[in-house]
């Protein structure tokens, strides 16, 4: 099995391709640079610092994953509202996502942050990144591809 | 004070090209260099533009270029005498 990082960020994926206005474009990779036709795109990206827990004396990892779901747009006119439709289709999206690998899981929105703005190319390009904390899965701490009950 | 209008009427007929500016002809200078925004690939368009063909010209106003339209975003003098200006335009 991949990383249980991988198996979130994958789950979340899924959960989110065909989810926003951001349609299938739903990247684990940021593409450098982007491209037009690669937008509006949604950068999606899982990190965790494992809490270690023991049980029965065998050494037990507890992995509370914050996934960041970065939106990229361009355009002109307003880009804001579109931002903020992409964060609430993405939080209801996300809130869907309760399991991984067969565990239950529950996700939730911990940050929103506010939009970045550039305006110096031939249209603004706006950014915002979009925090979730999914909790909790377990993995051996020598095994972290193997999700435990 | 040398007086550099002769020679931009020669700079302006070596490189210039047509464009309409707020509906009007104008003769100017295209520079649409490459930047990446935010990692975005982009382009940088702007107008290099004699002052005096462009003196009623505001930000808002509209820009046809070679079929493609923008908006001028920004106007800038051109040091150090100010005889150009410099039009930061956004694609439409």
């Amino acid at each position: 099995m991949p990383h249980v990082l991988s198996q979130v960020r994958t789950a979340a994926v899924l959960a989110l391709s065909g989810a926003t206005p951001a349609g299938a474009n739903v990247f684990v990779q940021e593409p450098y640079p982007w491209a037009e036709s690669q937008l509006p795109a949604l950068l999606v990206m899982a990190s965790s610092a494992p809490a270690s827990e023991y049980l029965d004396g065998e050494p037990v990892l507890r992995w509370d994953v914050t996934i960041d779901v970065m939106a990229v747009l361009k355009g002109t006119g307003d880009l804001i509202t579109p931002l903020d439709d992409i964060a609430t289709a993405a939080q209801i999206a996300l809130a869907g996502v309760t399991s991984v690998g067969g565990k239950a899981v529950q996700c939730i929105a911990t940050n929103v942050e506010a939009p970045t703005v550039d305006g110096s190319g031939d249209q603004p390009v706006a950014r915002r990144t979009v925090s979730f904390l999914l909790q909790s899965l377990y993995t051996p701490a020598s095994a972290p591809d193997s999700l435990l009950d | 004070m040398i007086d550099f209008t002769p020679s931009l009427a020669l700079i302006y007929a070596q490189f210039g090209e047509p464009v309409t500016i707020a509906g009007s002809p104008v003769t100017a200078i295209f520079d649409g260099g490459y930047i990446a925004a935010l990692d975005v690939q982009s382009t940088a368009p702007a107008l290099r533009c004699r002052a005096s063909d462009i003196a009623a010209v505001a930000v808002g106003a509209t820009v046809a270029r070679a079929g493609v339209s923008y908006v001028v975003r920004a106007i800038e003098p051109v040091a150090p005498d100010e005889l150009e200006k410099r039009l930061v335009l956004e694609r439409q």
